[in-house]
This record gives structure tokens, sequence and C-alpha cells, in this order.
């Protein structure tokens, strides 16, 4: 697995952080479209698109072919690969915390318990 | 795979929610008292590499942790942000993953309740795009914004409907106007259709009415109106607004109004070095079956609309 630098991550992330261009993205996870088609759902200009297009392209989320008159965008899993292990991660590590927590709370108890049955 | 494609493209965030079977005081202790939390903070598995927590806002805190058998590190590092006793901490959250930093700029933020069967623990871990996506914007436009900010805010503080927490969209963004330059921006309808709705009639006077008709990126349709409660040129505006349409088979149009009814307070400050601070707070969403989707929804709306606000306020000499 190709190990992409903390960098390109944060930069995956910053193009996940606006909605429209998440919408794009699931779009192409359903086909790939032109941008006219992307642009479709969109109250927003074709140049506007572009500019979305643009930052997933920096991010390493998409490519774009020029094929006759139209692009056509591709979506690249690479960078979202990585952007759901960071996902996975801190779901695991999460629920891992809390399953400490709840062992470290019934212990007090046992703890508690144990004090109150000398007293 | 698809479900964490799915949630990824949903939210660059995780949440966890959990419910355990203890009080929320004694929860509450085990999070903000330091010398607890470090005693379960590692857990069975891992061991700690030095926990430190000033638990005040603005305090510290550093947790780093090492699996044994692998030698692999987890340092969490950052600042006490908000604190609401017994309700919730916010932190800022970086993270160095064996020696190299690991998607900085998070915020994680935790709630607690009491619920039947004990204390609910509601952790949203989210990554803050917006600064990185400000610093991308703005690279053209050498603007003064600093950062767009934005808080979900799950607090208690009003306490409407009988005690119902309610909660809140907190918005901020700083633009390159002083108020009365940015006052149209708020109150002109050709103004505010050139960051929010496709049409939009305004009568910003205290009683007066507005309504917006726009579409959403993702294809939908709303209109919304209602009355300008308050106006105070060029600090204030306030609004109220019903995130839902009306419908005859529920009710009364009057039930419908009072209980759906949320208020959009617009509040303009100015920072002394020509430009301004823009809050938006959007308050009174109820919780409830069904109207989580309608908090995210708004919530991803403004921060659109204003990061357009902020976009055409900030780029104006290419407008006029």
């Amino acid at each position: 697995m190709v190990k992409y630098s903390e960098q390109e991550l944060s930069r995956t992330f910053a193009a996940l952080s606006d909605p429209t261009r998440r919408g794009i993205l699931r779009q192409l996870a359903d086909g790939s479209t032109t941008v006219s088609e992307l642009a479709g759902p969109y109250s927003m200009s074709l140049p506007a698109v572009s500019k979305h297009l643009r930052v997933l392209e920096e991010a390493g989320l998409v490519s774009r072919d020029k094929q006759g008159r139209e692009y056509h965008c591709r979506l690249l899993a690479g960078p979202l690969r990585e952007a759901m292990e960071w996902i996975a991660f801190y779901r695991g590590f999460w629920n891992a915390r809390i399953d400490s927590l709840e062992d470290f709370l019934a212990s007090e108890e046992v703890e508690h318990d144990g004090k109150g049955g000398k007293q | 795979m698809r479900k964490d494609l799915d949630v990824v493209l949903a939210k660059p965030a995780v949440e966890v929610v959990r419910v355990v079977r203890f009080p929320l005081e004694r929860v509450w202790n085990a999070w903000t008292d330091p010398q607890k939390f470090a005693k379960w903070w590692p857990g069975p598995d891992l061991e700690s590499t030095g926990i430190t927590a000033d638990v005040r806002i603005g305090g510290e805190f550093s947790w780093g942790l090492r699996r044994p058998e692998n030698g692999n590190t987890y340092l969490a590092h950052g600042r006490y942000e908000d604190i609401v006793e017994h309700e919730r901490f916010v932190l800022s959250w970086d993270s160095i993953r064996n020696g190299e930093e690991y998607v900085s700029g998070a915020r994680v933020s935790l709630s607690f309740r009491t619920v039947s069967e004990g204390t609910e623990i509601r952790i949203l871990h989210e990554f803050l795009g917006e600064a990185e996506m400000c610093r991308h914007y703005s690279e053209g436009w050498a603007s003064a914004i600093e950062k767009l900010a934005v808080y979900l805010d799950l607090n208690g503080n009003l306490q409407e409907n009988l005690g119902e927490p309610s909660r809140a969209i907190l918005l901020q963004v700083e633009v390159p106007l002083s108020a009365a330059e940015l006052w149209p921006w708020l109150t002109k309808a050709d103004r505010i259709t050139q960051w929010f709705p496709q049409q939009a009639e305004l009568d910003a006077r205290s009683g007066g009415n507005y309504s917006f008709r726009w579409i959403r990126a993702n294809g939908s349709t709303h209109i919304r109106s209602g009355a300008i409660t308050a106006v105070e040129a060029p600090m204030l505006l306030d609004m109220e607004w019903f995130p839902t349409d009306w419908d005859p088979a529920q009710g009364s149009e009057q039930d419908w109004r009072e209980a759906a009814r949320t208020m959009v307070h617009w509040r303009i400050r100015e920072t002394g070095q020509g430009s301004c601070v823009v809050s938006l707070e959007h308050r009174g969403f109820q919780y409830g079956e069904g109207l989580d989707s309608m908090f995210k929804g708004h919530s991803e709306g403004w921060q659109e609309y204003v990061t357009n606000l902020r976009e055409v306020t900030s780029g104006r000499e290419d407008i006029r």
C-alpha cells in the first residue's frame, strides 16, 4: 500500500471539507461522468464546478482526460482509501478508549465496595 | 468499504456514541480528573508515555500512548477549547503517530448526558478543513481573512420548550469590509442573491418580512419566509426561520409555527483594522426523531453560504 504523507492526507481532508466537492465525488463513485453532467444537480456555473474539480484534482482525488470536446472525470481511489483508513482508525481508537473507561469505572466500584466492606 | 466511503463523503468525521452503565458525574470525573484519566486512558493493551491535562478553557493537554508489543506510538495534544461542566468539552486535536504528524487540525467534541441505562457519551472527531480551505481560496486575494470557524453548539444554554435543550449553528467569518459596507450584503435583495438564494425579497425593518427561494447543491429547491424581528443597522439583524414546511395533515398552521420556529441572529463587529467579523447564530433546533438530518442540512447549508458570503465580499473588486 502506498503511504501518503501527512501533508497529502491533510490536502485530501481539505478537499473533502466542502459539501459540494463531496457531492461531486459521490457522483463520480457512481460512474465516471463529464463536467457538464457533474454540474447538472448544482445551481452553479460550469467554471464554478471546474474550480471545485481543480481542487479535487490537486488533491489527487480526481483525474480529468479530454475526450473530444469534453473533459471526462474519474475518481482516484488512493487518497480516499487513506481518508477511510483515518475514519476506521479513529472509530477503533475511540471505541477502545471507551472500553477501557468502562473497565476503569467498574474497577472503581469494586475498590469502593472493598473499602466499604472494611469500614 | 463502501460504507466507509459513504461516511467520508457525508462528512470527514468520526462519530462514536456509547452508553455506559455509570452515573454521569463519575463518567465526567474520569475524563476531567487528570489522575483518574491517566489510569484508564492507556487501557489494558497500551502504556502511557506521559499524560498531562490542564483542564480549563485554553488549558493544554498531551496524551501519549505506546503499544509495547510493537513499539507503535500515538500522541494526541491540543487545548481545551470549551468546557461546560457535566455536559461537554471540546478539544483541538493534533496527533503524532509513530513520530509523524497524523492529519493535523482536528477537533474532538465529547458530550455527556444521562439516559435511563446510565450515561451516553458522544464523541465527534472531525477534521477542520475550513482553515485549510481558507488558505487555499484566499491565495489570490491576500485578504484579511483569518479564519472561518464552525461550531456545532450542543450545549443546553437555551432551554426552550419545557427545558428541552435545543441546539444551534454558530458560524463566524471575517470579511475585509466595514460594517456599513457589509450591511447591504445582508439586507439588500440584489446582494443577498449573490451569495445565498437565487431569489430574495427582504424588508429590513423590524416587523418586515423576507422570502428566499434557492436551490441547494444537491438539487433540492427551498422556499423560506418569515418576519424580521429586530434590526439595528449595521450591527444586528434577527429573523425568524421555519426550517420545515407546514404540513396541514400534521395540524394547524399556528401550531406548526410555534413548534417549528427557529431564530437566525446576524451580528457584525468591526475589528478596528478595516475588517469586520460576521457571526451567524441559528438557534432553536430541537432534538428528536428525524430532526438530526434537518439540523445537519442547515449546518452544511449555512457553512456553504457563509463561505460564499466571504468569497463575494472578499473578491468585491471582481464584481464591481
